[in-house]
């Protein structure tokens, strides 16, 4: 199974046919990242990119976001040919990417001066924003101020700003311990619920792409390509605990297992 | 008590320098008013200069030229650094350039600058800024190119033009790099023109310790190896000063 197509026939939210990405390098030679990826997200679906380490996750959520060129296939956005990186797609990283020298309050209000949003209105909306990730009290912070957990959720309320259609997620929740993570999952999935937008999410967590998505795709090991698309069918909006005791739970678990482990988790 | 230590550390120093001057001139090989006057004697000349005008006149000249010469620098300084940090092409043709520039005595030059620009301040605000320049090029070449690929990224995708991600996310990021060069530029302008008011000059601080030397009156010519020092110190007080107000959000780099 290669080509991954949403249910139902509404145009999907991005379209990635054949992408391929080799890397040249002038002491490892030409490294295959990426063997050929076709899939279709569709508006406001939730999908998990899980794979082994190395594997092209990272360089794939790139592409999608126009920072990296693929050396193959297309990726469309809306119909329309990705080239660049657009305020269409927002990208949240594992290493939160705040500029260290803006406040909380300021991280978030300078995406909205981009986004051409009038000064007037920036405070109002930033701190909707923070409010929205739970971070009113701390809008004068420095970055350097915050915890690891409150980094991501300005991160994410930053990206939010800039309002895309998509977000795309690389290893978002990686570097926090587990109950700040298992939190920050939760407040993801109720603003999904909310805002209705398009999520790319790259993890290492079968446990967490279980939890959220509404598709799992399982990568091969590199170069990458497309093993199977699992639909964990989950009653939404989703909990914790009953996603855990659900019977068909044990069985999706291990089938992404067995197929990490024969695509060659490193 | 050792906060009490730390406070005094600094008078203390100074007490010692002086004391050891003092010493110095009093006994010893140094003991010969053309090689080193006692600190009495140079307080004295000190206070004469200042009284009739000369010191501070002198001190204008020279700060002034360190000023223009300093903020050209930055200026210069930083656009070379931020486009070799950023931009490939640029990196491969200004890199020889800083690299050769950094290495070259630069007084050789002055020969030339005086033919070009004249025995004015010109030349001197031109030595003290080739001083200057390149330590400010290269500490922001190497700022400029560690910025972390996802701050740019997450700016771009934000909607940010390339200009407005070297102005507004490159130069931020890259500034406590900049202002770690800046240093060292800072004491490069002092330094360059003193130099090029000592080889050609009928003003400024360099002039004042040439003529104090040619006039044999050597108590003049370390007033003014006294004040251009001072001038250092203070113009680096200050920046030090700037930069812990400009990098308030990085409390570990504000040291
Ligand atoms: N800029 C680059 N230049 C050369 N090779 C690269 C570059 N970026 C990634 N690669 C290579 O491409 C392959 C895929 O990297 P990528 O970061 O996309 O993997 P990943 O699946 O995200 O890994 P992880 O799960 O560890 O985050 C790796 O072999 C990596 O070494
Ligand atoms: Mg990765």
């Amino acid at each position: 199974m290669t080509a991954a197509g949403p249910p139902g026939g509404t145009r999907p939210k991005l379209r990635l046919a054949g992408v391929a990405k080799e890397y040249t390098g002038r002491r490892r030679g030409t490294v295959r990242a990426i063997g050929g990826v076709d899939l279709d997200v569709r508006p406001g679906e939730f999908v998990s990119l899980v794979g082994p380490s190395g594997c092209g996750k990272s360089t794939l959520l790139y592409i999608i976001g126009g920072f990296v060129a693929a050396s193959g296939g297309t990726v469309d956005c809306d119909g329309r040919p990705v080239t660049a990186p657009g305020p269409d797609r927002g990208i949240v990283f594992q290493e939160f990417a705040l500029f260290p020298w803006r406040t909380v309050a300021g991280n978030v209000a300078w995406a909205l001066a981009r986004r051409g949003v009038p000064r007037a209105e920036r405070p109002a909306a930033t701190a909707r924003l923070l409010e929205t990730v739970g971070l009113a009290e701390v809008a004068r912070l420095y970055p350097a101020e915050l915890s690891g957990g409150m980094k991501q959720r300005v991160a994410i309320a930053r990206t939010l700003a800039q309002d895309p259609d998509v977000l795309l997620m690389d290893e978002p929740f990686g570097a926090l311990d587990a109950q700040t993570r298992a939190l920050l999952q939760e407040e993801l999935l109720a603003v999904w619920e909310r805002t209705g937008k398009t999520v790319v999410f790259v993890t290492h967590s079968v446990e967490e792409a279980l939890y959220l998505s509404d598709r799992v795709v399982v990568l091969s090991r590199r170069p990458a390509r497309v093993l199977e698309v699992i639909e964990p069918g989950f009653a939404r909006p989703r909990d914790r605990e009953k996603v855990l005791a659900d019977p068909a739970y044990p069985a999706l678990h291990a089938r992404v297992w067995e197929l990490l482990r024969a695509g060659g988790a490193a | 008590m050792s906060r009490l230590l730390a406070r005094c550390g600094p008078l203390l120093a100074v007490l010692a320098v002086l004391g050891a001057w003092w010493a110095a001139a009093a006994t010893g090989a140094l003991a010969d008013p053309f090689v080193l006057p006692a600190p009495g004697a140079v307080a004295r000349a000190a206070a004469a200069l200042w009284r009739d005008g000369t010191l501070p006149h002198e001190l204008g000249v020279t700060l002034g030229r360190t000023l223009a010469a300093f903020a050209l620098a930055l200026a210069a300084g930083a656009a070379m650094g931020l486009a070799m940090g950023r931009s490939a092409t640029a990196r491969a043709a200004l890199r020889p350039l800083v690299g050769l520039g950094f290495a070259t005595p630069k007084i050789a030059l002055f020969p030339a600058l005086v033919i070009l620009l004249g025995l004015g301040s010109g030349a001197k605000v031109a030595l003290g800024f080739a001083e200057a320049v390149f330590p400010i090029a290269a500490a922001t070449a190497a700022a400029a190119s560690q910025v972390p690929v996802p701050l740019v990224w997450s700016a771009r995708a934000a909607g940010a033009s390339r200009a407005a991600v070297a102005l507004r996310v490159v130069l931020p990021a890259a500034l406590p790099g900049l202002l770690s060069g800046a240093r060292i530029g800072l004491v490069g302008a002092v330094i360059g023109v003193y130099i090029g008011e000592m080889v050609a000059s009928s003003d400024g601080l360099g002039h004042l310790m040439v003529a104090g030397w040619r006039q044999l009156e050597t108590d003049r010519l370390y007033v003014s190896v006294a004040a251009v020092s001072l001038l250092g110190f203070a113009l680096d007080a200050l920046l030090l000063l700037a930069r812990r107000r400009l990098l308030r959000w990085a409390p570990e780099q504000a040291a």
